[in-house]
């Protein structure tokens, strides 16, 4: 028990962040969409106490995760042939790629909990690649944004496990020559749309009449929020619908808009404080599985976070992704749920040593 | 860590640039309908009305009902006001991208049309009919010279008076009292503000204010008499004035013909603009402001210049053989065999020309274009109408600055018979005959007794004005009215067709001619003259002699002569005048 006690503040900050995006869909949203809000956060609050009293080291057979990854990879291949962003379960709409995540980090850090040195040895790095490589390259068919987003997170996790000098300066200059050559083709099989965004951020002398509609909605609704906001449900951008996908990608921009400074610094102290807890689990916990799984939420919830407000404020080129707990969506919600769920797991079996 | 950059920026957008994005939240949120402010009316003395406004039934037209449906609504709505589908799509597309939200797409709908519109209303989303004032004359063409007309703003206008408040819906005073007094006639816009969606929908109404209607303007003018009048010149072209000697109230004046002035508010079509604009007798202009040749009407004037400078004593008798000659050249009297012996009564009466002659000899240029100049003539009237020409008043100055030439003695002779460049209008000549008729005293002539609020209360009030006195005695003046009556009521008294039993009446009769008199077969009957050639007819008179209460100017254009062109209907005039027991 004590340890649930000492997770206490964490887990008080996770459902004040729940409960603000209930509050932010109210008001994005209406009433429909609060509702399928509520009932998708009860689901996650269950996958939540599912993954948290789960024994995350279970996760350490490698060999049956395996077995799941490939089903998983093949759907996402029926998916990405049938291009195809949702999956229709009946009345459900899945999103699978919002669960790569997940499986994602699992995956790798049952994988990198293997390595015995302290830094990854090159057979290591290469599953790690493939592994990541499959669903990136999957789902980018249909979603390039959140293809990137899981890069990123691969990535991150990567270069966390630890990497030779060596094996840094091989990689990163072939990144390097890889980018070069493969920069040119990528961008002539761009969809108009998203190059447009990336001139529209790269383009010097950005004055607001260049902003797309939505950046430029967008950037009024955070904008005009001021230091106190214009009060709940009472945004004039969202409530005369001037922001688009105001409950999904620009939720951030509804949230500031009704709530202000005061509003967004609430919401980034929040984030603040469950990734800061989050970090912090990730270098007590007493395996390194348990780490690389903690340190993984803490990626995947960092850069969701960072590639979704620095796209509503134009900090980034905008992205087409949701934002952690603020943005409605059933998927992504249950997918970070999983994650944290794991890394509370972690957490309370800090103590325990059974 | 990275999430303090997102809190910097943040910072940046919400804190530092608020007031940048607050007026783009703004800007893009609300926007202002202005509420057009009903046209101040217009009434005669009695208080009847001249020129109101009413509602008249505005069709609007909002594109965010017509999405995916604007060819099957606009063709329903082609055919319920008869009109051409694609012309129709073509203005409203035009429309729909100049503006944001409804559109107005017709004005001025009659009641079946709107009854029609509405019956089918079903099939016509976004459709709105709104009843909105607009200016309307009960009389048309007979006020039209004295009223002006309103029509809408042109583009060229909007940018100039944007500032003032005028928008692209407005009318504007064109002629006349509603472009003099446009300031106080068309009030204050009042506006609606409105928040809309990003659809362009209209979600609510935040604020405004409501418009002030414009002010109202009473008139000196009898409205009955003004109708009789027009209808005396109805088909000929002239104009006449009908002022109070006493001071200077305008109590008629028509112009004719005229158009009707509620046309210009539903516009005309191109072939009927077009034929107005070529009508011979030119309705588009005010003719008691166009300047003429007096002919004789101005001879009273050179006879009062000669009497005062005393080269002419009134019983002095001059011989009228039908000619005078000045050196080489010959003038001839309009009576070709001659008058005979000829004073300054009978002179007047019988509008001897050989007397004038005479008389125009004597004078010097310059003397009797001053003396002109005092009683008026040569600048504006001060009734203040737009469009006023001033006139001509020749003298050696204007000679030589118009012809570099220098004056001919010849000249003196025609500009004392009130021919030659002498040119005056009506305004100012009938000003002066009520000096003659009040005993010397020039009043302006004036036509706004007042101006009032909408609720009756009076902002100003205009009474009569002084300008000056005639430049000579009274004691002269008494002979020149003793010319004008003896030239009403004398047995060879030019103007005897004025006369009337009840009413001594005094008046002077005036035939300008357009050619000059050579050109001209003398004895052909006028009807077989061109009318371009014709002469000018003019009349004017004051009655009572005694105690003078009305001045009656007619000018008939191309009339003929002004005993029988003019004088009758200055006769019929006053004895309706004076028939209805004023
Ligand atoms: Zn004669």
């Amino acid at each position: 028990m004590k340890s649930w006690f000492s997770a206490g503040p964490y887990l008080g900050g996770l459902l004040f962040l729940l409960l603000l995006g209930l509050v932010n869909q109210w008001s994005a949203g209406g009433k429909p969409l609060f509702l399928r809000q509520l009932l998708w956060t009860i689901v996650g609050l269950g996958v939540f106490s599912l993954a948290a009293f789960l024994d995350y080291r279970r996760f350490r057979a490698f060999q049956k995760l395996l077995g799941l990854y490939l089903v998983f990879i093949l759907l996402l291949l029926f998916l990405a042939f049938t291009h195809q962003r949702w999956l229709h379960l009946g009345p459900l709409s899945i999103q699978p790629s919002e669960f790569a995540k997940p499986f994602l980090v699992v995956l790798l850090a049952s994988l990198f909990s293997e390595s015995q040195e302290e830094h990854l040895s090159w057979p290591l790095l290469a599953g790690a690649t493939i592994l990541a490589l499959g669903p990136v390259l999957l789902i980018a068919i249909s979603d390039l944004d959140q293809a990137f987003l899981i890069l990123v997170i691969a990535c991150s996790l990567i270069l966390f496990a630890g990497l030779s000098r060596k094996t840094l300066l091989v990689l990163g200059a072939g990144f390097f020559l890889l980018s070069t050559l493969a920069g040119p083709v990528v961008w002539k099989h761009l969809k108009p749309y998203q190059r447009a965004r990336l001139i529209s951020f790269f383009k010097p002398g950005k004055t607001h009449k260049r902003w797309s509609y939505q950046t430029r909605q967008a950037l009024i609704a955070v904008g005009s929020g001021g230091l106190t906001g214009q009060g709940f449900k009472r945004g004039l951008s969202s409530r005369l619908h001037y922001l688009p996908a105001k409950h999904t990608d620009l939720a951030f921009a509804v949230w500031a808009e009704e709530w202000g400074f005061a509003g967004s610094l609430l919401v980034l102290t929040l984030y603040s404080f469950i990734l800061s807890c989050l970090l912090k689990a990730a270098y007590q916990a007493r395996d390194l599985m348990g780490r690389f799984l903690v340190f993984g939420a803490a990626c995947v919830l960092f850069w969701e976070i960072f590639f979704n407000i620095g796209g509503v404020i134009h900090l980034l080129p905008a992205a087409s992704l949701p934002l952690p707990f603020l943005s409605c969506g059933g998927s992504a919600l249950c997918s970070n749920m999983i994650l944290l769920g794991l890394a509370t797991s972690v957490m309370i079996k800090r103590f325990s040593f059974i | 860590m990275l999430l303090f950059l997102l809190l910097a920026k943040l910072a940046y957008l919400q804190l530092v640039r608020h007031d940048f994005f607050w007026r783009l939240a703004q800007q893009r949120t609300f926007f202002r309908v202005p509420l057009p402010a009903p046209r101040g009316r217009i009434y005669d003395f009695r208080g009847r009305l001249l020129a109101g406004t009413r509602p008249t039934f505005n069709l609007y037209i909002d594109p965010y009902y017509l999405r995916g449906k604007e060819d099957k609504v606009l063709k329903e709505l082609a055919s319920l006001l008869g009109e051409d589908f694609v012309r129709l799509k073509e203005e409203y597309l035009f429309k729909k991208k100049r503006g944001y939200g409804e559109i107005l797409l017709r004005r001025g709908l009659d009641r079946d049309t709107v009854a029609r519109l509405e019956a089918r209303r079903y099939y016509l989303p976004g459709l709105k009919l709104l009843a909105q004032p607009e200016r309307y004359y009960p009389w048309g063409r007979e006020f039209f010279h004295l009223l002006g007309y309103v029509s809408p703003i042109t583009k060229k206008e909007l940018q100039a008076l944007k500032s003032q408040g005028y928008g692209p819906e407005d009318y504007i005073g064109r002629s006349g009292l509603e472009k003099l007094f446009e300031k106080d006639l068309k009030g204050e816009k009042g506006e609606l503000e409105l928040e809309r969606d990003a659809f362009g929908r209209v979600v609510k109404v935040v604020g405004g204010k409501p418009p002030v209607p414009g002010r109202d303007l009473y008139l000196t003018v009898d409205s009955h008499l003004q109708l009789q009048v027009y209808r005396l010149l109805k088909d000929r072209s002239g104009a006449i004035l009908i002022l109070s000697p006493r001071d200077g109230k305008v109590l008629a004046l028509v112009s004719s013909p005229a158009p009707d002035p509620n046309q210009f508010i539903a516009g005309f079509t191109p072939s009927e603009w077009k034929e107005l604009l070529k009508d011979p007798l030119h309705p588009l202009l005010n003719k008691a402001l166009q300047s003429y040749h007096p002919g004789s009407t101005f001879k009273p004037l050179t006879a009062l210049a000669a009497l005062k400078a005393g080269l002419v004593k009134p019983q002095e008798e001059v011989l009228c053989r039908g000619f005078h000659r000045l050196g080489r050249r010959v003038f001839r009297c309009w009576r070709r065999w001659g008058h005979g012996k000829m004073e300054l009564i009978q002179g007047l009466a019988q509008s001897c020309d050989v007397y004038f002659y005479v008389l125009g000899e004597r004078l010097d240029i310059d003397y009797l274009a001053g003396f002109a100049r005092a009683c008026g003539f040569g600048k504006p009237s001060g009734l203040a109408l737009p469009g006023e020409e001033v006139g001509i008043v020749p003298d050696r100055f204007w000679k030589r600055k118009t012809f570099g030439d220098k004056w001919h003695k010849g000249e003196n002779l025609i500009v004392a018979i009130g021919q030659g460049a002498l040119e005056v209008n009506l305004v100012q000549l009938v000003k002066f005959y009520a000096a003659l008729a009040n005993g010397g005293t020039l009043y302006r002539p004036y036509v706004i007794s007042s101006l009032k609020t909408p609720e009756g209360e009076t902002l100003k009030e205009f009474g009569p004005r002084k300008e000056a006195r005639l430049p000579v005695s009274s004691y002269w003046l008494e002979w020149i009215k003793r010319g004008l009556q003896e030239a009403v009521n004398g047995k060879k008294g030019t103007g005897r067709a004025a006369r009337l039993k009840e009413v001594v009446v005094a008046g002077k009769t005036g035939t300008a001619q357009v050619v000059r008199i050579k050109r001209k077969k003398k004895s052909a009957p006028k009807e077989e003259i061109p009318y371009e050639e014709r002469d000018h007819a003019w009349f004017v008179a004051f009655a009572p002699v005694k105690d003078p209460q009305i001045v009656v100017g007619v000018f008939v254009e191309h009339g003929g002569h002004g005993g029988s062109a003019a004088a009758p209907l200055a006769g019929k005039i006053l004895k309706t005048y004076f028939a209805g027991g004023k």
